[in-house]
This record gives C-alpha cells, structure tokens and sequence, in this order.
C-alpha cells in the first residue's frame, strides 16, 4: 500500500506537469490553427532563462519568478505569434507543421549557443533540497506540492477563463467562428497573440516546475523531448478540451509511474516500453479516439504553387544531374565522396516526401524511420562475406524495401482516416516509438521454436549497431566511393523521373485531387482508402531503400542515424526547398546530409585553427547551426519553396539563349581552371554558385526593354484601377479581346494613334501584346 | 539531428576513458617529483624522442628526408557539444610543436594534420588520411568502428589516443599507450574498495540506463570484475532513460529498498547522473559511488557545490592533474598546453603518452622509418609510462595496467585517497581480470587480435 501511494503521488505530480504544459498546446492550437511543436523548446528555453535569472544574476526567486513567468514567456509567445504565426494563415499543414519544427530546432540550437551544453547548470527546487513532508507515510517534496498545487490551480483557473471572463468567452469565439467574432467587435488576431502569450507562459511553467523534480540540472534536448510527451495528453483532449486534456495527462503521468513500479525485473524491455509509452498512448489514442474535424482543413485554396515538369523534361534533367556529379567528381578528394554520397542518400529518401507531401498531401514525419526497417531486414538477411570482404546484397535490399512497404501499410492503414497532422502525429508517435524501442533491441533473446539467439539491432554482445556493407551485385561493388556516387545518383535520378512519370498519369492526377479536395475526389467515386494506401506504401518503399544507402554509406549505424529529429529536419529542409519538386527533394537531401554539417565543421576548423579571431569564426560556426531553423521558420512567407522561386528566374531566360550559353562558357571555364588546379575547389564552388544565383539577373539587366515591359504590364482584368482610364488602354484592352476586327477602319486607326501615343512603347506593343502580362495573371 | 549523436556523445564521455581508466601495473610507477621546470630535453621520467639527426629517406606514405606527417584529432566540431575531447587534438598540437621545436625526429620535422571527426565525420576523415599520412597518432573518435575497415583496408597503422569499439580495442595495426582491450579488465577498484569498504560493497548495484550500446556493455564486465573481488550484486531493477527521466525519486526509492550501499557507475557526469544522485540524496540514502574515471573532471567536481557528491570515489590509472607539483611529467604536459592555449585532462595525457610512445618508437626506426618497423617495434615495447604519467602498461601485448589508484571528491576538489601517498599507485597481478568471451562484443584469433576486419594484407609484427 505504501508503494502504490507512493508511485500514485509520482504519477500525479508527473502528471500534473504535463496538463500544464499540455493545456497551452490546446489553448494556442485552438485559437490559431496551428500546432506547436516548438512548445518543448519553450520550456527549455524558459527553464534556461530561469537559470541564468536566478544562478546567473543572483536575482532572489519571487522576482526571478515575475520576470520569468511573468514578462518573458507571454512576451516571448505574442512575439512568436505576432512575427511569425500570423504569417501562416492559408498556408498547406506540412507548412505550418515545418515553420513550429523549425522553430524549436532554431531554439535548440540557439540555447546550446548560448549556453554551452558542456557546463552544468543546477535549479535547487523551491524551499531547497531537503524541504519535504509526509502524506499518509510517503515522502513528497515540498516542489512537487507546489507543482500539484500550480496544476490544480491552473486547471480551475483555466475553466474559470474561459467561461466568466469576457475575453475567455471570446477565445472560445475564436475557436468556432472568427468571422463571427470580429462582427461582434472583437479583433480576432488579438486573441489569437493573447492565447499564444498564454500558452507560452504555460510551457514555461511547465519548464521551470519540472527541472528540480528531474535532478535540477538543464539539458535542452532531454527537456525539450519531455514536454513532447505531453502531446498524448493533448490529443486525448482532442486539441481542444481542457478538461479531458488534463485526464489524458494524469493517466500518462500515473501510467508511467506504474510501469516502473510494477514491471517484473526480468522484462528487459519495461524501461524501453517505459520511456516511449507517452508515443504508444498517442499512436493508441490517435485511432482509438474519434477526431473533431481538423481546422485549417477547410482552406479552399493555399498559397503553395508548384508547376508540374513534363517526364522528357525530367529525363534530361535526370541525365544532366549524373553528367554534373560525375564531372564533379572529378574536382573531389576521396572524403568528399562519402559525404556527397550521404547527402544523395538522403535525398532518395527525401523523394519520398515528394510523393506523399507534395503529390498527395499526407504528411509522415518520420521518414528516416521507415529507413531503419528497411536497414534491419538487410543486415539480417542480406550480408554476405566476412569482415572486409562482406556485401550486402540486392536480395536483402528488395526484401527490406518490400518489408518496409508493408510496415507502411501496417502504420498507416489504422491512420487511413486521420489525414494532415493527425497523420503526421501518428507517424512521429511511430518513428519515435521504433527508436525509443525496437532500435534499441541489442539483448539477444532466445526465439521459442528454433532456438537461435536473436537481437534486432545488435551486432553482437548487446553493442547497439550495426555495421552495414556495401552492396555488390555482380560486377557492380559500391565499395568503391566514385561507383557508390555514381550509382546513388543514379538512382535518385531514375526515381526522381518515375515519380514525374507517376505524377503525370491518372494516377498521379488522383493523388493531386485527393490532395486538393478528398470530399470532391470521393464524390467522384475516387477509392481515398486505396489512394492513400498505394500511395504510403509507395513512399515508405522509397524511404526504405534510401535508408539502406543512407547507412551503407555511413557504414555504421546506431539508433541515432534513424532519430525523429533527422525525419524532421530533412522534413524542413525539403519544404524549404520545395516539397513538390523531385529537385526541392534533391536540395533538400543534399543539404540536410552535407550542407550545414559542412560549413559548421568548416566554421569550428578555421576558429581552432586561427586564434586571433577565433571569436568571429565560432561565432559564424554557432550562427551557420541556427540557419536551418531561421530558413525554415522563412518558409512561411514562402510557403511554394526556393526550387520554385529558382526555377521561375530562370524561366524568364528561356528566350535568351546568348546569356544562357555565356554562363554555360564561364561555368566551363570555371570547371577547366579548377580540375588543373590554378583556381581553389572552394572558390569554384563558391563562384559557381554566385554565377547560378546570379545569371538570372544579368539577363534581366542586359534586357531593359523587356524588364521594362514587364515591370509595366498590368493584368488586363486590373486595368485602369490605379491609373486612368485612357484612349490607350481601351485600345489595348479591344486588341486583347480581339474587337479590333469588329471596328470600323477609321475608329481603329484613332485608337492606334492613341495607343502609341500613350504606352510609349511603339509597334513593339502591337506585335507582342500584353503577352507576358496576360500570361502571369494565368499561371 | 539534435540527438543524432547524443548517444555517441556518451560512448565517447565512457568508453573513451574506458582507456583512461585501464589500471597500471607494479608498485610504485610514479615516485616524487623533481620540479615541475625540467629542461626540455626530457618529459618527466622519459628522454625526449625529439632532437637534430640525420633520418633521411622517402620510406612510406607521408615520410620524406625532411618530414613526417601523421594524423590525429578528435570531436571537436560536434554540433551538440562542441568542443568534444578537444583535449586530446590539443595535446598533440602542444607535443608536435614541442618535438619540432627541437628538431623534429632525428630531424625530421612533424607535420601534423589536425582531424575533427565530429562524430559523423569519422569515416571520411579516416579516407583522408588514408591518402596522407605516415600513421594516425594519438587520435580519439568516438565512432571509431565505423571507420575501422577504411583504416584496415588502407594499413593505416595507429597509435590512437584512445579506442572504443571492440573491433578497434583488439586492433591489427594498432598499439594503444594505455591498452583497453575487450578481453582483460584493470579490475585494482573492486579489490581496493572491497578492502577498504567491507561492509559496503556487500548490496552493489550498477546504474543502468536504456542506452545499450556503451555503458551497459562495460557494466556487464564491471559486474563480473566486481563480483570476483568479492562484491555482492543486489538488483534492485533500475534502469533509467539516458535522455533523461522527469522524476528520479522513484529509482531512489528501488535502490533504497533493495538496500544498496555501493553504486557502481559508468555513466559520465551530467543532468542524468546528477539528477539521480540529487534524488537520492533527497530520500536520504548515502550510498558510495564508485565510478569510471570519465567522471573525473571538472564537470564532476564543480557540480558537487551543495556536497552530494562527497561519497564519489574515482578509479584511475593516471597520475591526478592535482598532482602536477610533485609529478615532472604532468607539470610538463600541463605547461606544454598551456604555452599552445589548450585545453587540459586526463584525456590529454593519455593522448600525450600515446604521441610519446610513437615518437620513441619513430626515433628508433630512424631511416627505416616505415609502417612495418614502427609495428614490430611497437610490439615489443611491454613497460610504459609516458614519462610517469600514468602507471605502467603493456602497449605491445595489448594489456591495460595492473595498477589503480583511487580518487575521492571532496567538495569541488578531487584528491588522492588511496594509496595515501600522492603518486603512487596499488598494483597487484590479480587486479588483471579476464573478462570471459560472452562479453567481449567481437570475436578474437588466438593473438588476441579482433578477427572483423582481419585480412592478409594486414602488417603483422615481425
């Protein structure tokens, strides 16, 4: 009895922590639309800030209380919402699930610059370390009453809220109707930065309270990943009732504290199951529990573009994109390869988010997951040979890849009916799931009926990876880094053209419209189920055969590799890039497996090397780790990608073949004086880059006429709102129209007069008319 | 990705002084010091490798009349914790331009091509210095195995820092200055705190975490060392997340109701072993904590400000950077780095008494100076200290130290607790434990050496 009371006091504590932290996810999702995955790393960064307050500037803890709880965390949500959030109204879910993962990437990274993650940091609970009482015989600390108590209290007051104060009333307002609401003379995007200011608060609460439970010593990643615990208990509410929030929470809370009372010691798995039952209880919930219609769904029209290449088109990209790297190669040493290689690696497995996310607009989160299963299968049943000599082989590939399809399937035929983030939540639930549990299967057990030793991810006595060869078939042995390259691209080539391909026939179409509107696709007799089904499966096989490349080309993989952190960052990359686009994927991939690992490294080399100013070059290092975050936070204003701004001004260089050529000749050149070695590898790259980013420009500067023009041309529905209605344009709107036939000779030759007269432009006008104006306002 | 190594993070923090903590062998390995300036013609006990000569000849890769270059380095870039055993680069930065200062090796200067393997990097830094260079020396990556085979597959013979996975540990082509193979255990801690604590270590229990791969493989050794000194194990069932846990009390309360008086801990310094410890304490249970030598740091120390950590008793192979003022050659390491604005610890020395024992080694090859001789003479070399610092080893044999040393942190200070003269260390042959083949993670040949990556075209000693 004395145990049970006391693990039962555990649990509600416990508990108690995440109905805050869990009511302030409700409470901004609700009033704005948008999930916030970066509510962790406000309370980390709450916590931190405490500290430093607290430890750091000896304030005394009212005040450091005041300032934190009270000033910074609501300010630090108004900002969030006011700078960032608002910005993301029509914009697709993965879009806004991207911007809130960017967020708490960014804030991560920003609290390791801050605060170096080497030194530690202690918070002492309120009333110190000893301060406890007794409740019916079992010791609880005085903080842990007060978290209790701050829990209950928030409840209450959060009931109170919402239902006496007018402003609370409102806030529910929101949530049914905004339209509504702003008729009655309320200012909807108020509440909105009033709920998120409220919810920051509650996630910084939930940070300061739950440090000295956990030992008081910070660590962002640890907090961060505990208050994500808490989105169980906010599903459970259905994202919008507090009151079941906090049952949810409690029951996780009591849940977890029984788990480890209870389990046999023998269960070599219960802390495993322990650790991850917070992601079981949200995939459980997720399908279990029936779902409010999601917001946001019912956008008609999102800000997202993206133009659909033709398969020939593909193709040759695809062939220069092999013709690129292998000339490339050429200019790199042996090391290089290999990280190149990893980069391409990742951008297959980005593909598969091409076709789930921007084809047919489901979202899975944990796409490097779905490369572990696949990794698994073939290490168990594809590796050939001994020590240096071992392979795996293709066999042990199509087997993984086909077994990680099915997996697919298995995941995500209960979640059928979930779409958006429900869908993603259920994927992340089971990406962290697979980490948390089945990677970290390293004890051998004894399989019943053949009784042979077995462990998943072992390679033998309880080390937790594995060692993954490379593949061979027949003459083809991707020992060899150049084949490696070469082979990873052109695979990434050849699926990039199958899903231009795929995109392009019915079924592609079907994807687009089940994407667009799944009630219109269903109404017109569309199988959603076998749609979202094929086209899942499709994906995880994707992501399946990238995750083997991915770790033949490390070599060595341990649970880490296959993190829900690296799904979500190859996530944002992608988006950033253009999540529609094989070559969004391809940019994407490449930068989340090289890019920024790169230049950090690079940054960190020339401080240590240069001391004189090592501050700037550590300063450049810790400021190059914050960009993912800060351009995937951008992806808001930019919702369609870079890929498809890129693409666009280029576009504009169709019709100009002499710039095109003249880049293609400096690029040449470029590329001989490097491979003889006269001009540095970096100053190629870096001048190659300046040339690709800039040749755009120089055709444009080199063609005034056409910039004029262009800057000029005003849709021709928009004609006349902000300048005068004159001679001129009636002419040009009776020539666009095609009335000039009609009219009679004399009264086209005055509007041809005027029409000169007026645009200034000439007969240059007539034989081009409205041509680039026209075609804009269309596309 | 913020996570993506975290875990190797912790491999590195525990099995990286896995090496450090490897114990000596006979008696007395370090007596008192002379002052702490000696010339700079020796390091502590050692005559320095270093000085004009006339070594001449293109004998291998990254060997020429006038240099030789070798590769080392470390973590440091690692995005999550930055700056990871930078300690052990920048020892051998300080040792390189100490050699060159006088005259290189018989007058070959020392090129030194500074590797961060930045966790991740770990293979492609090893192709790079596959092209490049002489021999990897004094090097610390924490993801070691992962690039084993490109090292192997290049005869990229080393003499690293520090090794950590089993394939590595029992290497071909690899000499360690303070060995940590996978099948012997310097086992001095569980005898000397058996003697001294004999009512403790009567219920021990090892603090176990979910993560697998690095601190419960060294537990399942650490248990079956300690068990043989005579420690009694009481299992009290916990196991707690590496990333972290909400709540420790709970776990308090199993160790205080399976009634363990010794913890025994492999994991390193940090919110999860403090937050632990703290609850602990809270419930008013004073066990003694026994712990690995990647424990003993500063981290460690400048934590124990409210005096938890009273109880914390290290186990180390190393003469204490405390000592400094009685021992030449830690005072002689801590100036070196010092004069090149490093970072100085334990971790340094140890890739300190690794770069020694190459450059000696180098020195003796002289014009002949190629792969093959620094292995054959590497595999004779069976009484090292790095100059004293640290209790002797058997690189050549591949067995760690016979001796130990226990430290105990008092407040923000560790000191020497036993033996009580500073300096010296406890040795005794018994305190070499054979750790039975279950254990090991790999499997071995009859020479003891990891069969994984093996090849013919391997260079054995001859």
């Amino acid at each position: 009895m004395h145990l049970f009371l006391t693990y039962t006091i555990f649990g509600l504590v416990l508990g108690g922590v995440y109905a805050i932290a869990a009511s302030g996810l409700v409470l901004t999702y609700n009033t704005s639309g948008i999930f916030n995955f970066a509510h962790g790393a406000e309370a980390m960064l709450g916590a931190f800030l405490y500290w430093e307050v607290r430890y750091g500037w000896g304030v005394p803890t009212p005040l450091a209380l005041i300032l934190v709880l009270g000033v910074f965390g609501p300010l630090m949500g108004g900002l969030l919402y006011l700078v960032i959030m608002r910005g993301l109204r029509n914009t697709a879910e993965v879009t806004k699930v991207v911007v809130t993962v960017a967020l708490m990437l960014g804030m991560l990274y920003l609290s390791e610059w801050f605060w170096n993650p080497q030194t530690d940091r202690t918070v002492v609970p309120f009333f110190g370390i000893t301060s406890q009482v007794k409740i019916l015989g079992a010791d609880v600390t005085t903080h842990e009453l007060i978290a209790l108590g701050t829990a209950v209290l928030i409840g209450l007051g959060l009931r109170l809220f919402f239902y006496r104060l007018r402003i609370g009333v409102a806030m529910r307002g929101a949530v049914d109707d905004p339209g509504l609401l702003e008729l009655n003379g309320h200012n909807p995007e108020r509440i909105a930065a009033l709920s998120w200011a409220m919810g920051s608060f509650l996630a910084v609460l939930a940070g300061v309270l739950l440090t000295p439970i956990s030992g008081g010593a910070l660590q962002a990643n640890s907090l961060t990943l505990l208050v994500i615990d808490a989105f169980a208990a906010a599903v459970f509410g259905r994202l919008r009732s507090i009151p079941r929030t906090y049952i949810g929470a409690l029951v996780l809370g009591l849940a977890a504290s029984y788990v480890l009372a209870y389990s046999p010691k023998t269960w070599q798995w219960a802390s495993n199951f322990r650790v991850s039952l917070p992601m079981i209880v949200l995939f459980v919930v997720l399908i279990v529990l029936p779902q409010d219609r999601l917001r946001g769904a019912s956008v008609a029209r999102t800000r997202e573009r993206a133009h659909l290449p033709s398969v020939r088109s593909a193709v040759i990209a695809g062939a220069a994109l092999v013709v690129v790297v292998v000339l490339l190669r050429q200019l790199m040493n042996d090391s290089d390869i290999t990280t190149i290689t990893l980069g391409m690696t990742f951008a297959v497995i980005a593909l598969s988010l091409t076709l789930l996310t921007g084809y047919a607009g489901e979202m899975n989160l944990a796409a490097v997951s779905f490369g572990a299963i696949a990794t698994m299968v073939s290490y168990h049943i594809g590796v050939t040979g001994h020590g240096l000599a071992s392979r795996s082989t293709l066999w042990g590939i199509v087997v993984g890849v086909i077994v990680t399809a099915v997996v697919g399937a298995v995941v995500s035929l209960p979640a059928l009916r979930l779409r958006g983030l429900y869908l993603g939540l259920a994927t992340m639930a089971f990406g962290v799931f697979l980490t948390d549990m089945v990677l970290m299967d390293s004890n051998p057990h004894r399989i019943p009926l053949i009784h042979t030793k077995f462990s998943l991810f072992s390679g033998g006595a309880g080390i937790n990876s594995l060692v993954i060869p490379p593949l061979r078939i027949g003459p083809l042995d991707l020992h060899d880094g150049t084949t490696f390259l070469v082979t990873a691209t052109v695979v990434f080539a050849v699926l990039g053209i199958g899903l231009v391909a795929l995109r392009n026939s019915s079924y592609g179409r079907r994807l687009t419209a089940m994407k667009d509107s799944p009630a219109a696709s269903a109404t017109l007799g569309q199988s959603l189920l076998r749609l979202k089904l094929s086209v899942f499966m499709l994906s995880a096989a994707v992501a399946g055969l990238g995750g083997v490349l991915m770790s033949m080309a490390l070599g060595s993989v341990t649970p880490d590799n296959f993190s829900i952190f690296l799904s979500l960052s190859l996530l944002m990359l992608t988006v950033v890039a253009g999540i529609s686009y094989v070559s969004g994927a391809l940019m994407g991939g490449l930068l989340s497996g090289v890019g920024f690992a790169l230049i950090v490294s690079t940054f960190h080399d020339l401080a240590s090397r240069h001391g004189s100013v090592h501050g700037l070059f550590s300063f450049l290092a810790s400021f190059a780790t914050v960009t993912p975050a800060l351009i995937g936070i951008g992806v808001g204003r930019n919702p369609s990608g870079s890929v498809h701004d890129f693409v666009d001004s280029y576009r504009s260089l169709r019709h100009r073949p002499r710039v095109l050529v003249g880049g293609g000749a400096v690029e040449a050149v470029l590329y001989v004086l490097s491979l003889t070695n006269v001009l540095g590898h970096w100053w190629f790259a870096i001048l190659t880059s300046v040339l690709v980013m800039f040749l755009p420009l120089v055709g444009q500067m080199s063609d005034p006429a056409r910039r004029e023009q262009e800057a000029a041309a005003v849709p021709l529905e928009l004609a006349g709102i902000d300048s005068p209605y004159s001679d001129g344009l009636r002419a040009e709107l009776d020539r666009a129209l095609g009335i000039e036939d009609l009219l009679p000779p004399e009264r086209l030759a005055r509007s041809r007069r005027n029409g000169r007269r007026s645009d200034g432009s000439g007969d240059r006008s007539m034989t081009e008319p409205l041509g680039a104006g026209v075609g804009d306002a269309g596309t | 990705m913020v996570l993506v190594a975290a875990t190797v993070l912790t491999a590195s923090a525990c099995n990286s002084n896995r090496g450090t903590s490897s114990t000596g062998s006979t008696s007395a390995g370090v007596t008192t010091a002379t002052s702490a300036s000696s010339t700079s013609s020796t390091f502590g006990t050692l005559a320095s490798p270093c000085g004009p000569g006339s070594a001449h000849g293109a004998t291998e890769q990254g060997v020429t009349d006038t240099s030789i270059r070798i590769g080392y380095g470390d973590d440091r870039g690692f995005s999550q914790s930055p700056g990871l055993d930078q300690e052990m680069g920048d020892a051998v930065t300080a040792l390189i331009k100490w050699c060159n200062d006088q005259g290189g090796i018989l007058g070959r200067k020392i090129v030194g091509d500074d590797y961060d393997a930045a966790i991740t990097q770990v293979n492609t830094v090893m192709q790079q210095a596959c092209k490049s260079d002489f021999m990897l020396v004094g090097e610390g990556f924490a993801l070691d195995e992962a690039a084993e085979s490109t090292r192997i597959g290049c005869n990229l013979a080393a003499v690293p820092g520090f090794t950590v996975g089993p394939d590595v540990a029992n290497a071909p082509e690899m000499y360690q200055a303070v060995p940590n193979p996978v099948d012997y255990l310097p086992a001095s801690v569980y005898y000397e705190v058996a003697k001294l604590f004999p009512q403790d270590v009567t219920a021990f229990d090892a603090l176990h975490t979910t993560l697998t791969s690095a601190t419960e493989v060294s537990y399942a050794k650490d248990i079956l060392a300690a068990q043989a000194a005579g420690w009694k194990l009481a299992n009290c069932g916990v196991k707690i997340s590496y990333y972290g846990e909400p709540n420790y009390t709970p776990f308090a309360q199993k160790f205080q109701a399976c009634g363990a008086k010794t913890i025994y801990n492999d994991l390193g310094p940090g919110p999860v072993l403090f937050g632990m410890m703290t609850a602990n304490f809270q419930l008013g249970l004073k066990p003694l904590y026994v712990m690995e030598t990647n424990d003993y740091t500063t981290q460690m120390s400048s934590w124990n400000t409210s005096g938890i950590g009273d109880n914390v008793y290290v186990r180390d192979a190393f003469v204490p950077l405390e000592e400094a003022d009685i021992n030449p050659a830690v005072a002689k390491y801590v100036s070196l780095v010092a004069a090149t604005g490093g970072k100085v610890s334990q971790l340094g020395q140890q890739a300190a008494s690794s770069f020694l024992l190459w450059a000696t080694e180098a020195k003796a090859c002289g014009s002949t100076l190629t792969r093959q001789c620094m292995i054959n003479d590497l595999s004779k070399v069976h009484n090292w200290t790095g100059g004293g610092l640290h209790a002797p080893t058997d690189p050549g044999n591949n067995t760690p130290p016979q001796c130990g040393m226990l430290l105990k942190l008092t407040g923000t200070t560790f000191s020497q607790y036993y033996p009580s003269t500073k300096g010296q260390f406890d040795c005794n042959p018994e305190y070499l434990f054979k750790i039975p083949q279950s254990a090991w993670g790999t499997t071995l040949n009859s020479d003891r050496i990891a069969t994984k990556f093996l090849s013919a075209s391997v260079i054995k000693p001859q």
